[in-house]
């Protein structure tokens, strides 16, 4: 086994957490704006699309085994061409995980610290996201798989709060509305798979590459699973019409719960969005990694020696462009839909490529991050 | 009457001014900056004898003593050694005795050199362990580690004569660790008595005792202990390939080389186990530990550690499982409240307010009522002065400390009160939080906790509980980065081995840990055979009858 290799656990808990994080907190109403009460039938479409993506991604990595996306992009697609769809990737990737932070800014300072500046709230969640990034590997993977039964949980007390409060009425006609809308709301729900792409970079480090497809299928699954659970339960709280007009859905619904239980606490949502910092920290670490990793192995620059006089404020600045939180959930809409059809384009591209010329990776191939 | 200087015979003349002549040639080396202690032993002993003298200097501990051995005492010959750390009974009566008056068999003739040597070492020297050097080096670490040097005319080695001996402590029950269930004897100053201690409760030949000297002028003694077969080769190997890296003037305990062999010295938290207590690292070398016992201290030190088992005592192992479980969760609790609640009290109280239960937020307004500070610095003021009493309890002697600890809390804070400099509320929390750090059972891992709730309380005095969240995760973050010679530090939770989690969190039967921890990767997993408890092979179900007297072959229906 090489020395910074990743158990299947960890790449399952890597994959889950870097899609289950801000995006679960608008999502519902953003989707249900466009696909009405048959939302949740829209999430199993997306879900099963990402599901065939995240396969041709592992397919990849069994056919490139210990190598990164940065590795086998030139062995497939050339040099030029190769480095070309790395640098575009670590730049969605790490815009994405600026704006991953910023939501998430928003989101507490709508709740829990009204009146703290949005520059102070984004810039700890970036400071986190680059600590992380200064970590090797093995390390970013122990972190994920630490975290991920405390995310787990929170979201498991959450979600049976929540389906005490449904009403089947809410959820029925299915498909009153016909197929169109269920399919139009694909693109804004993949805004909340995006993450499942940082499967390009990661599984390169698989200690079990045999073992990947499980793996990665069943990060994409349980995170699926979260989503549809989380869609179907607000929408059956809330009902469609209400739910469209909520912006952060989820921290509504806790409220709900709030008023009756909650554990003798006043404004439980609060104390949700501080246990749920964990969640936005691993997407928008696990993003800011990935870029920053692929653009470091593409260029043969350090990644250490990027990350602070560059990475760092970039990411920082980034975060803060725009005006204000809808114009902040407008450009990680757009980022984080462009991210997910250039992971999903590329992928299937070089899978393509990589089956007609015959390209395969030594099956002895190690690194170290 | 005038009395005159009685002349030295020309022989002895002759010698004192070679002597004069040889002490200055050694002088002028040494200033020139050569090293004299790589010379060799000579084979006449007045060269030798002078050698060590400039060598050691002027001393007044060190002891000089010529004698005469051999048949009518014709073998001119030097012993050498320093006065209190030696056992003067065995210089007595197995050197200076034997050789004195029991070596009537060295004939002048016929034995000389080597053969010498060898012969006094083989039949006049009644003591355990002798060695033969010709390196003067040898000779003086010899002599600096409590041996005794023998330096015999005309022989060209010098006899080591193991005489260590000195005042220290007996066994005694461990001072810093409490024992409930456990054995009282605590590991002691003195090297071998620890090595001993470690030999009678493993009585095993694949046990290894392997020692070193580190400190060029200190020379301290450690011994490096583990079992070969169940601790892992790759980590014995990098254990003795970083205390062999260690080139430093003085080893003065166990802190110094646990400080130098660590993987991580900027974090906050041990990353090596530091005990002395002979259960605990008895234990620690079944599972496969390594222990490093050193001279001059009763602390040992266990590698690899990760940081659940600094939340775990021996006596969890002596006691019933589900008593040992319901602590040792007791235990976890108390960490994390020792950690946060401070900083919780200051996030809820400064930022969150709304959140706090209507029932609680009166008495919590109302504590605060008068108090001319912000809550962080209520907090800061009532956590540093309930630290430097702790530090002057333990500072002051005997049963002082205790008495100026609990009167210097209930007093002062008790003042404070009546005087409105802090809430009452804030007095509780600080206390539970100071209360809740004495729980965990590694003084080093309580100094950690009680260091990272001050950052705790500063971040949630700027961001509440978003800020404490902050704290928690970058805390995590770096747990996970630590590794303690190779092993995860947050093994074996992350990365998970199921198994090995029987001894975590919970402690399971003892029946059931029939696996060594695999994360210390042991070259024998097995440490039971698969059924060994009464409860697995049936016989604890089993109807024992015992029959009173007058009642036997009529069993339960004898009434």
């Amino acid at each position: 086994m090489r020395k910074d290799a990743l158990s299947p656990g960890q790449i399952t808990a890597i994959i889950a957490e870097s899609m289950l994080g801000v995006s679960i907190l608008t999502v519902p109403g953003t989707v249900t704006r466009v696909s009405g009460p048959d939302s949740w039938l829209t999430f199993i479409i997306t879900w099963g699309v990402v599901a065939g993506v995240i396969a041709l991604i592992t397919s990849l990595s069994l056919r490139f085994p210990g190598q990164t996306i940065s590795g086998y992009a030139s062995s497939i697609l050339g040099s030029g061409l190769g480095t070309i769809v790395c640098l575009v990737l670590a730049l969605l990737e790490t815009v994405s995980g600026a704006l991953v932070a910023r939501v998430f800014a928003e989101a507490v300072g709508a709740v829990v610290l009204v009146r703290a500046p949005i520059e102070i709230l984004s810039g700890a969640m970036v400071i986190l996201a680059l600590y992380l990034s200064f970590q090797r590997v093995r390390v970013f993977g122990r972190v994920n798989a630490f975290f991920f039964p405390i995310i787990w949980v929170t979201f498991g007390v959450f979600i049976a709060g929540v389906y005490g409060y449904v009403r089947l009425a809410n959820l029925t006609p299915v498909l009153s509305r016909g197929v169109g809308p269920v399919l139009r709301g694909v693109a804004p729900a993949l805004f909340a798979f995006q993450g499942f792409e940082t499967a390009l970079y990661f599984l390169g480090f698989a200690g079990k590459p045999r073992e990947n497809m499980k793996a990665a299928l069943l990060g994409v699954s349980a995170v699926g699973a979260a989503y549809l659970a989380t869609v179907a339960g607000i929408t059956g709280v809330f009902g469609p019409g209400h739910l469209s007009n909520l912006q952060w859905p989820v921290l509504e619904v806790i409220k709900v719960l709030g008023g009756e239980s909650a554990l003798g606490f006043e404004r439980f949502e609060a104390l949700f969005i501080t246990v749920w910092m964990i969640a936005a920290f691993t997407t928008a670490g696990a993003l800011v990694y990935t870029g920053v990793r692929i653009f470091s192995e593409t260029t043969g620059l350090r990644h250490d020696a990027l990350l602070v006089p560059i990475v760092g404020p970039l990411v920082y600045l980034i975060g803060l462009a725009p005006d204000n939180v809808f114009r902040a959930m407008q450009v990680a809409s757009i980022v984080s839909a462009l991210t997910v059809c250039w992971a999903a384009f590329i992928s299937v591209v070089m899978c393509a490529v990589a089956a007609i010329r015959g390209r395969r990776g030594d099956a002895g191939g190690a690194r170290s991050g | 009457m005038r009395r005159t200087k009685k002349p030295l015979k020309p022989l002895e003349f002759k010698r004192k001014r070679q002597m004069e002549e040889y002490s200055a040639e050694l002088l002028e080396r040494r200033v020139a900056g050569a090293q004299i202690g790589d010379m060799p032993v000579s084979r006449e002993l007045d060269r030798n004898v002078a050698l060590l003298k400039s060598i050691l200097g002027p001393s007044d501990d060190i002891v000089f003593r010529e004698i005469s051995i051999g048949h009518e005492q014709h073998i001119r010959a030097e012993i050498v050694f320093i006065d209190g750390i030696v056992h003067k009974d065995t210089i007595h009566d197995h050197v200076m005795k034997s050789l004195m008056l029991l070596t009537e068999r060295i004939q002048p003739a016929p034995v000389q050199g080597e053969r010498l040597g060898d012969l006094v070492r083989d039949f006049s020297l009644t003591v355990g362990e002798v060695k033969m050097s010709s390196e003067m080096g040898d000779v003086i670490d010899g002599i600096l580690n409590s041996d005794t040097a023998l330096f015999i005319d005309g022989v060209p080695e010098c006899c080591i004569v193991n005489t260590k001996g000195w005042e220290h402590r007996s066994v005694q029950e461990p001072q810093t660790e409490a024992t409930i269930r456990g054995p009282r004897e605590g590991f002691n100053e003195v090297l071998r008595t620890s090595t001993a201690l470690m030999r009678r409760r493993i009585k095993d030949t694949r046990f290894r005792v392997k020692q070193m000297t580190l400190g060029a002028r200190t020379k301290t003694d450690i011994a490096v202990m583990y079992i070969e077969g169940i601790a892992n080769e790759q980590i014995v190997g990098e254990v003795f390939s970083r205390l062999n890296d260690i080139d430093v003037d003085a080893i003065r305990g166990a802190g110094d080389i646990e400080q130098l062999i660590e993987d991580n010295p900027f974090s906050p938290f041990p990353q090596i186990h530091v005990t002395e207590r002979t259960d605990k690292v008895q234990g620690g070398i079944l599972e496969g530990r390594i222990a490093i016992a050193v001279d001059t201290t009763p602390f040992v030190l266990m590698i690899p550690a990760t940081f659940w088992d600094f939340q775990q005592a021996p006596d969890d192992y002596f006691e019933r499982w589900v008593s040992s479980t319901f602590v040792r969760m007791l235990r976890f609790t108390a960490v994390f409240v020792s950690m946060i609640l401070p900083a919780t009290y200051v996030a809820l109280a400064s930022f969150h307010t709304e959140m706090v239960p209507a029932r609680l937020a009166l008495p919590l307004a109302g504590s605060r009522a008068g108090v001319p500070f912000p809550v962080v610095l209520e907090i800061l003021i009532l956590e540093i002065s309930i630290e430097t009493l702790r530090e002057a309890s333990v500072r002051l002697p005997g049963p002082i400390g205790p008495t100026i600890g609990i009167v210097g809390a209930i007093v002062i804070g008790e003042a404070a009160i009546r005087a409105g400099l802090v809430g009452p509320l804030a007095v509780i929390i600080v206390a539970l939080t100071t209360i809740a750090s004495f729980v965990s059972p590694s003084y080093s891992m309580g100094v950690a906790v009680r260091i990272l709730k001050f950052p705790l309380v500063l971040l949630a005095s700027g961001l509440g509980l978003l800020g404490i969240m902050i704290g928690v995760i970058a805390i995590a973050t770096h747990l996970c980065s630590l590794d303690s010679f190779g092993v995860p530090y947050f093994a074996p939770v992350v990365p998970a081995t199921v198994s090995d989690l029987k001894d975590t969190f919970v402690r399971a039967p003892t029946w059931l840990m029939k696996k060594r921890p695999l994360f210390l990767r042991p070259g024998d997993v097995r440490r039971m055979s698969g059924k060994t408890s009464a409860y697995e092979t049936g016989k604890a179900q089993r109807k024992v009858s015992i029959p009173s007297k007058g009642d036997e072959g009529k069993g339960d229906d004898a009434e």
